[in-house]
């Protein structure tokens, strides 16, 4: 009786991977560290600047991602399924500032909210609810107004400038949600890949999934603790990947690009406000922090550090990347051709009653 | 192999790593106070979350899922930056980054902080008079300034800045801050080389708007074991 030859793809057709590629990539890493410690290459200051940065934003990042997994795996999990047949009912019209005004009580930064949302979204929540939730709870997270506050005191304007924040973040997130997500869940959403087929099957319904359940996956399980695992593990390691990218494209700006290349512009009413979303969008910080870089933005108008605020949080190298692997139809490109006149023009009338 | 096995050992890797960076107290190389806590979060959750995770594969029932190429790409991604690390260990911002990082702009202190006049005290003085009457930084007063060198294109032989950098969350967001030293009587004819750390004493001097040390003592300094001062 002969054995059954080992098949070389998966059931989906996607090519299998043995563990010889995965060990001779693992060495080579490892040779690669021992080589590069040898030929001094961690001597070099741009190398030294690039690593330290790449790092510095990953490591800050990525807890906030598992963050944002645990409880997009709570909501995935424990949050019945009525829950969310009673909001998909509410009208758009209630969903919208409600998914927004939400965002005061989720204090994860920008990279958590994006796997909340995704599993609102697959549970029923229409996208355009889940978009303005997830484009509002980085800018109205008490943390990140607090810090705001902090900033901007020492300058006597730090209720203007959180009134600014929040108001214009408020704004920025009903008409983005509004103008991008009124498109069903199944359109906006980028199916998984493969690779979470199992976690997949963890679930009764999914409905930002395109697969169907077959022959892959087994009999439903009964332990809700796996289950959340799986959701957790599945949703961390799914973003984090691209936060990785983010993170290196990011440090590569920050490696490369002098930041005084818009100094020259601070004068410009039109074009200051635009140069420093440019920044925001090159620097990817996190929103708890840059306030403190805003306000020493000096030579630049308070009105044009408030879209410095405001456009950072929404859309930044990192959360690009991010974006694009969550999202699908060029979801960058509409979110930035929604948020750079909604910022503008906010930043404009700001300036007209505070200088 | 399985894509459960290979998810699982990310997983380890991460909170292995984080677990690293907090025990060895090497978090201040990339975080600030504010934000220091995501580490013990990461290492404990992560390290919970991945035994959990191998735990319930154990004793899965269902047919193990075989790694694809793609998913095994995703997964190297992610330990990039621990290899990252394992590459350059001893990365310090310096006068590259500073050039990068620097525009007209000064670090805004808050507050008076008190004590010794600190980088940012100084830096900010020049923009606001009111400020410096606060702080009592005026000519004559004496400041000692730990920080590395680097140097500005059209500055005189003998001038050179002395830099620190302030951090709020993490090394992302650092502004460099410089405050000019005239070496000219500590060190008459002698160079110091870019990114040299440096402990400096001297009185303010105000030249063209700007406070300057003029250096009565120049001695070579250690690295801080944290280099980056901190925003309030």
């Amino acid at each position: 009786m002969s054995a059954q030859p080992t098949p070389a793809r998966l059931p989906d057709g996607a090519p299998k991977l043995s563990v010889l590629p995965l060990g001779a990539a693992l060495a080579a890493a490892v040779a690669l560290v021992a080589a590069g410690r040898m030929a001094g290459v961690d001597e070099f200051a741009g190398v030294q600047t690039f690593v330290l940065i790449f790092a510095s934003i990953v490591i800050e990042a990525l807890p906030f991602i598992l963050l944002g997994a645990l409880m997009s795996a709570l909501i995935a999990v424990y949050v019945p399924e009525r829950v969310f047949a009673r909001i998909a009912r509410l009208p758009l019209a209630l969903q919208i500032p409600g998914a927004t005004l939400s965002g005061f009580a989720f204090p994860v930064c920008e990279c958590g909210s994006v796997p909340v949302a995704r599993r609102l979204i697959t549970r029923g929540m229409h996208p355009a609810a889940g978009i303005s939730f997830m484009l509002a709870a980085p800018v109205l997270n008490p943390i990140v107004l607090a810090s705001t506050w902090v900033a901007y005191s020492g300058r006597g304007v730090a209720g203007e400038m959180l009134a600014g924040r929040a108001g214009l973040g408020v704004a920025l997130a009903v008409v983005g949600g509004w103008a991008i997500g009124r498109r069903s869940g199944k359109d906006v959403l980028r199916a998984r890949p493969s690779e979470t087929r199992e976690e997949d099957c963890a679930h009764d319904h999914d409905h930002g999934h395109d697969h169907e359940h077959g022959a892959h996956c087994a009999p439903a399980r009964g332990s809700r603790t796996a289950a959340f695992t799986e959701h957790l593990a599945g949703d961390f390691l799914f973003m984090g990947k691209f936060i990785v990218l983010g993170a290196a494209l990011a440090a590569l700006l920050q490696t490369v690009v002098p930041q005084s290349i818009v100094g020259g512009i601070a004068g410009s009413p039109l074009l200051a406000p635009l140069a420093l979303m440019g920044l925001a969008f090159m620097l990817s910080l996190c929103s708890e922090a840059d306030a403190f870089v805003a306000v020493s933005l000096t030579a630049f108008p308070l009105a044009s550090q408030l879209a410095f605020l405001v456009f950072g949080p929404i859309l930044d190298t990192k959360l690009a990347i991010l974006y694009g692997g969550t999202f699908r139809d060029r979801f960058v490109l509409r979110l930035a051709l929604v948020a750079v006149p909604v910022v503008l023009l906010g930043s404009l009338l700001f300036g007209v009653f505070v200088r | 192999m399985s894509a459960r096995l290979a998810r699982a050992l990310v997983l380890v890797a991460w909170a292995e790593f984080f677990a690293t960076l907090w025990v060895t107290g090497e978090i201040t190389s990339y975080l600030g106070p504010r934000t220091a806590w995501v580490v013990p979060f990461g290492a404990i959750t992560l390290g919970i979350t991945a035994l959990a995770y191998a735990l319930a594969a154990a004793s899965s029932r269902r047919p193990a899922v075989t790694l694809s190429r793609a998913e095994a790409a995703g997964l190297l991604a992610l330990v990039v930056p621990i290899v990252g690390v394992a590459l350059v260990p001893d990365a310090e911002l310096g006068a590259l980054a500073a050039s990068r990082k620097a525009t007209d702009r000064a670090v805004s202190p808050q507050r008076p902080t008190g004590g010794e006049v600190s980088f940012a005290e100084i830096d900010y003085a020049r923009f606001s008079p009111l400020f410096a009457d606060e702080v009592g930084i005026e000519p004559g007063r004496r400041v000692q300034l730990v920080g590395f060198v680097s140097h500005e294109d059209d500055q005189p032989p003998g001038m050179f800045d002395l830099g620190r950098f302030y951090i709020s969350c993490c090394v992302a967001d650092a502004l460099p801050t410089t405050v000019t030293i005239d070496a000219r009587r500590a060190a008459p004819g002698t160079y110091f080389a870019t990114d040299t750390w440096l402990k400096v004493s001297g009185p303010l001097a105000k030249r063209a708007g700007e406070f300057v040390v003029r250096a009565d003592s120049i001695v070579p300094a250690e690295v801080p074991q944290n280099p980056y001062l901190y925003l309030r």
